[in-house]
């Protein structure tokens, strides 16, 4: 595993290096960046882990590509909003990438970014979020759409469901996201939370029927 | 008959409610009793219901700009972070090999000249708090780095002030760097290097 790192190693140590005057850290340029993460672009997660703590920077970039996307929409599903939800996966990026030594391979690198990211994300909403949000309509609904008022009840039932989901006690709030809007398994989850497979369900159980308590007295 | 079948079967538990909801099959016990359970028939469609509303909430798309401009805040947020311990040694070890180790040499010897150092044993080395950080491991605990040993801090204090990009593309350390590193250590920190190096050349303490 190490040899093939090594090969990739080689690989980016040619000339395209720069360096610039005392003071300053040296710069690879982009093109030799983009080269260096396509010819990483085909390794598993287990040798860019490798290759990281190797010191291929760039491998990095590579575990970000692949994981920008769900760490995103994780954090969004928190925070509710793109600036935060932003911040937030800038963060949980730059914690996985301090912590890379730590990471065990008892799980996917999938799941510890989920972990570190329910972590950075209930930190934050418990420090910026007050308890009571009041409900607004979706601030984009969708405008290409072919009922402009059948898609305006719709970003307000979102909106209205969003704010419920805010409202749940973290772990169910949690356990709801993770399952409904990442589709994890149980067992996955309980990995993230550090509980048992019964845990997990019965905080699934009980976020399912707080939602639908406090939908209902949105209603009223 | 039936009243008292129903009444000495329990209703079905969170767990089971959850499989039906989702889909999979539960115990005989749990099928016969929700055939004949009105209350936990209703539940699992008031289950069923709110997660059909659940769903309808999307995470609008952001730009398609957006996943590269993230990319590159990680990165330049990543170039920012200060090496952690082991990727700092292993290249202090190139650094050293590499002729730096002399340089050093020089310059503490320069520098001991000038001003005896305290040697201290036990004199733990301050870490910037920004540092150390807790993230959780793929195990379950939640880890603190330990940027705090001496010997390591010493080191990493010293490998920090090169130019890494240099040692990373094969270049040699460009003349002075050594000098530089020393001139930015503290008193404290510059007492443990002698020690240190002392240490390793085999010469006595004090
Ligand atoms: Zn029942």
């Amino acid at each position: 595993m190490f040899s093939r790192v090594n090969e990739f190693w080689a690989e980016s140590a040619r000339p395209g290096w720069k360096l610039t005057v005392a003071g300053t850290s040296g710069r690879i340029d982009a093109d030799s960046r983009q080269r260096s993460i396509a010819a990483l672009a085909s390794l598993s997660e287990t040798e860019l882990v490798d290759a990281c703590l190797a010191g291929r920077r760039e491998a990095f970039d590579v575990i970000v590509e692949r994981h920008r996307r769900s760490v995103y929409q994780l954090c969004y599903r928190f925070v509710g909003n793109h600036e935060d939800a932003s911040d937030l996966s800038q963060d949980v990026f730059v914690r996985a990438y301090r912590g890379l030594k730590n990471f065990k391979r008892q799980s996917s690198i999938g799941t510890w970014l989920y972990r570190i990211g329910v972590n950075v994300c209930l930190n934050r909403v418990t420090a910026k979020t007050p308890l009571l949000e009041p409900i607004e309509p979706e601030r984009h609904p969708d405008e290409g759409a072919a009922d402009p008022m059948q898609s305006l009840v719709q970003s307000e039932q979102a909106a209205r469901v969003r704010a419920a989901i805010r409202r749940l006690p973290r772990k169910q709030r949690t356990t709801l996201i993770l399952r409904v809007y990442h589709e994890l398994p149980h067992e996955e989850i309980a990995r993230i939370l550090g509980s048992s497979v019964g845990a997990v369900k019965a905080n699934f159980f009980h976020a399912l029927g707080n939602l639908k308590r406090l939908l209902q007295s949105e209603e009223c | 008959m039936k009243q008292v079948f129903l009444a000495t079967m329990r209703h079905l538990t969170a767990e089971q409610f959850v499989d039906i909801v989702e889909g999979r099959e539960i115990d005989d016990d749990g099928t016969r009793h929700l055939a004949g359970c009105a209350a936990c028939r209703q539940e699992v469609e008031a289950l069923r219901s709110v997660l059909l509303q659940a769903n309808i909430v999307e995470v609008p798309e952001p730009s398609p700009l957006f996943w590269n401009h993230l990319s590159a805040r990680v990165r330049a947020a990543v170039d920012e972070t200060p090496p952690s311990r082991w990727w700092r040694w292993s290249l202090a070890r190139v650094v050293f090999a590499g002729g730096a180790v002399a340089s050093l040499v020089l310059v503490l010897t320069m520098t001991m000249i000038r001003r005896p150092p305290v040697i201290s044993e036990d004199a733990p080395i301050e870490r910037s708090s920004a540092s150390g950080s807790t993230v959780p491991s793929d195990q379950g605990e939640a880890v603190t780095f330990d940027e705090d040993e001496p010997d390591w801090a010493m080191v990493a204090t010293v490998a920090e002030s090169f130019d890494w990009d240099d040692v990373e593309a094969g270049m040699p350390v460009r003349p002075g760097s050594a000098e530089r590193a020393i001139a930015q250590l503290s008193d404290e920190e510059r007492s443990e290097l002698a020690r240190l190096l002392k240490e390793a050349l085999g010469l006595p303490k004090s």
